[in-house]
C-alpha cells in the first residue's frame, strides 16, 4: 500500500534517514519496524504521515505520490496514526473526542470501535482521569475511526508491561484481520514483534538493513550483528 | 460487527428542560426590574455590569475554547461604537442601520485580525491584541480626525429612528435601554452556550487540547479558531453598539487597556468555563469598582479582591456553588 523510494530525511547536516526504499502495509497484516535507538524509526514514521518532509526521495500511497500532501489529506485518504506518547484530548470526555473525529471522518460504526477497544464503560469519563491503559486504547481507537486503510502505530507498547504489549499486538492482529487494514508498527519489544508480526523491517543508523518474515529476520546475520546480538 | 447504540450524554445531564424553564422565568422576570429600580444609580450599575458581562463572555469564550488570553477585547467594543456614531453623524444613518453596518465592520475587522493573530504564539497573541486596541485609541484621538471622531473628547451623536421597536432617543434613558441590554446579554450568553456545546465548540477545545492530534485526525486547525475570534469580536461589537446607543457617545477610553482589563478580570472573577459566570462576574466587578471608588480606594481594593479571588477561588465565584450543588445532588 505504501512504497518508499530512496527516502532521505536530514536535519541540517545530519541525515536521520538515508536512501531508504521499502514496501509497507499489506491489508490484514502487521508490519513491524524495529531497530536500535537512533535507527530513525520515528523519523521514518513521521515522514510517511507527513510530519517530516523528505529531503530526497518519494513516498507513494496506493500508487500516488503523496510526498507533498498535508497531514490532513493523508488522514482523509485513509492513513491513520497513533503516537509514541499517548496523544489524546485530555480535557474532553472519551465519547466527545471519539464522536468528534467520527463525525468528521464519516465513521459508519463508532459503536463497533468502542466495543472493540473495550471503552463503553468509560465513555463519559474525562480522558485525563482515565487509567493509562484506557488512554492508550483511546489513542488507538482515534486512529481506527474513519475506516482507515492503514494504521501506523509508533511504539504502541510504550509504558505497558511485556504482557500488555503482547496483548495489544494480538488485538492489532485481530483488528487488522477484522477491518481488513494494514498495521505498521514501530516497536522496541522484539519478542512481541517476532511473535505477532507478519513482516519485519529493520533500520540501523538511518539505513534499511533488511525486510522479511520474523524467521528470516532472526536468521539474518547482519541484523543479528547490528541489533539482535545473541539474545534472538 | 454489531454495536450497541451510543448515548450522547450521561443520564445526569438530562436536566435541560428544568434548567431551561428556570432560565426562561429569570429572563422574563428581568424585564420587571426597571419598575423596581426606577432608573438611577442601581439601574445604571446593572446596565454597565451587563455590558462588561458581555465583554467578559467574549474573553471567557476565547480563553476556555481556544486557550488564548484576549487582552484587547476593547478594540472591537470601541470600533463598533465609533462606527455606529460616525455612521449616524457623518452619513446620516438611522440608529438601526448604523448599528447593523457597524457590526458588519466590526465582524470584518475581527476576521482580518483573527486571520493574523491566530497563527502566533499565545504571548504574541496577547500583546498584539492589546497593542491593536491601544493603537486604535490613539488613532481616534488624532487631532487631524477631530471632525469625524471627535478627537480626544470623544464623539457625541444623536441616534434617530427605532431600535427593535424602541425609539432611539429613549435608549438614552437607563431604564428604557434595559430591555435591550438584558435581551442582548441573554442572546449572547445563549449563543456562546450553543456554540460551546456544539461540535464546533468541541472541535475548538480539541484543537486547544492537542492541535497535532487534530491534524492527524484530518481536521483543519486554523479556520475554526479564526471564525471563533471573529465571532467573539462581533459579540464585543454588540456590547459597543449598545453602549454607544445608551449614552449617545463614543469615547477613546472605550479602546483603553482598562476596558480590556475589566473584561478579563470580570471573566476570571466569574469563571471562564460557563456563560453565567462571566455575566455575574461583570456585574459584581462593576459593582465592586463602584463601591471601592466611593471609598476612594478603587485600585487598591480591586487589586486585593482580584488577588483573593485568584488565590482562593481561581475557577471563579460560581465554582464553589457548583460543587455544593453536586454534593447536594449526590446526597
Amino acid at each position: 500500500m505504501i512504497r518508499v523510494e530512496n527516502l532521505t530525511v536530514a536535519y541540517g547536516a545530519f541525515k536521520a534517514l538515508t536512501d531508504i526504499s521499502v514496501d509497507l502495509g499489506r491489508r490484514g497484516q502487521v508490519h513491524s519496524i524495529i531497530g536500535p535507538n537512533g535507527a530513525g524509526k520515528s523519523t521514518f514514521m513521521d515522514a510517511i504521515v507527513g510530519k517530516r518532509r523528505p529531503s530526497a526521495g518519494r513516498i507513494f500511497y496506493k500508487d500516488r505520490d503523496i510526498s507533498g500532501d498535508s497531514i490532513q489529506r493523508r488522514r482523509k485518504d485513509g492513513m491513520a496514526r497513533s503516537f509514541q506518547k499517548t496523544s489524546i484530548f485530555p480535557g474532553l470526555t472519551i465519547f466527545e473526542q471519539l464522536d468528534l473525529v467520527a463525525a468528521h471522518l464519516n465513521e459508519p460504526d463508532l459503536g463497533a470501535i468502542i466495543d472493540t477497544m473495550d471503552l463503553r464503560e468509560v465513555l463519559h469519563l474525562e480522558a485525563a482521569r482515565a487509567a493509562y491503559g484506557v488512554q492508550r486504547r483511546v489513542d488507538v481507537a482515534l486512529g481506527l475511526i474513519g475506516m482507515p486503510d492503514i494504521l501506523l502505530l509508533d511504539e504502541p507498547g510504550a509504558g505497558l508491561s511485556a504482557e500488555e504489549t503482547t496483548n495489544l499486538f494480538r488485538h492489532l492482529r485481530k483488528l487488522a484481520a477484522e477491518r481488513d487494514i494494514a498495521a505498521v508498527v514501530v516497536e522496541h519489544d522484539v519478542e512481541a514483534v517476532f511473535a505477532l508480526s507478519d513482516v519485519v523491517t529493520v533500520l540501523d543508523l538511518g539505513r534499511h538493513l533488511a525486510t522479511g518474515t520474523p524467521a528470516e529476520i532472526r536468521a539474518n546475520p547482519q541484523v543479528v550483528a547490528a541489533y539482535l546480538g545473541t539474545a534472538a | 460487527m454489531t454495536s450497541l447504540p451510543l448515548s450522547r450524554r450521561p443520564a445526569s445531564a438530562m436536566h435541560w428542560p428544568v434548567l431551561g424553564g428556570a432560565a426562561l422565568a429569570v429572563f422574563l422576570a428581568g424585564f420587571l426590574l426597571p419598575g423596581y429600580l426606577e432608573g438611577g444609580y442601581l439601574q445604571s450599575l446593572l446596565n454597565n455590569g451587563l455590558i462588561t458581562g458581555i465583554l467578559a463572555l467574549c474573553v471567557a469564550f476565547i480563553m476556555h475554547q481556544c486557550g488564548f488570553v484576549l487582552f484587547g477585547i476593547a478594540a472591537y467594543y470601541g470600533l463598533a461604537a465609533y462606527a455606529c456614531a460616525i455612521l449616524v453623524n457623518s452619513f446620516g444613518f438611522s440608529a438601526m442601520a448604523a448599528a447593523a453596518v457597524a457590526l458588519l465592520v466590526t465582524l470584518a475587522a475581527a476576521f482580518l485580525v483573527g486571520a493574523i493573530v491566530i497563527r502566533v504564539k499565545p504571548l504574541a497573541f496577547m500583546m498584539i491584541c492589546l497593542s491593536l486596541a491601544e493603537l486604535m485609541r490613539h488613532f481616534v484621538a488624532l487631532p487631524s480626525l477631530r471632525r469625524t471622531t471627535g478627537g480626544s473628547d470623544g464623539l457625541l451623536f444623536m441616534p434617530e429612528g427605532r431600535v427593535f421597536g424602541i425609539d432611539a432617543m429613549d435608549l438614552l434613558d437607563t431604564g428604557q435601554v434595559w430591555p435591550l441590554i438584558w435581551t442582548a446579554t441573554w442572546v449572547m450568553a445563549g449563543l456562546f452556550l450553543i456554540v460551546a456545546t456544539s461540535h464546533f465548540g468541541v472541535r475548538l477545545r480539541a484543537i486547544k487540547e492537542n492541535e497535532e492530534r487534530m491534524r492527524f485526525s484530518g481536521f483543519d486547525t486554523y479556520w475554526p479558531r479564526v471564525f471563533a475570534f471573529a465571532g467573539v469580536g462581533l459579540a464585543a461589537g454588540v456590547a459597543g453598539v449598545i453602549q454607544a446607543l445608551a449614552t449617545g457617545f463614543a469615547s477613546p477610553e472605550m479602546f483603553s487597556i482598562i476596558t480590556s482589563t475589566n473584561a478579563l478580570l470580570a471573566a476570571i472573577t466569574g469563571g471562564v468555563s460557563s456563560v453565567v459566570g462571566p455575566v455575574m462576574g461583570g456585574v459584581i466587578y462593576t459593582w465592586a469598582i463602584s463601591e471601592f471608588g466611593a471609598l476612594g480606594y478603587s485600585q487598591l481594593f480591586t487589586g486585593i479582591a482580584v488577588i483573593l479571588v485568584m488565590l482562593f477561588i481561581p475557577k471563579g465565584i460560581l465554582h464553589p456553588l457548583r460543587l455544593l450543588g453536586r454534593k447536594g445532588g449526590r446526597a
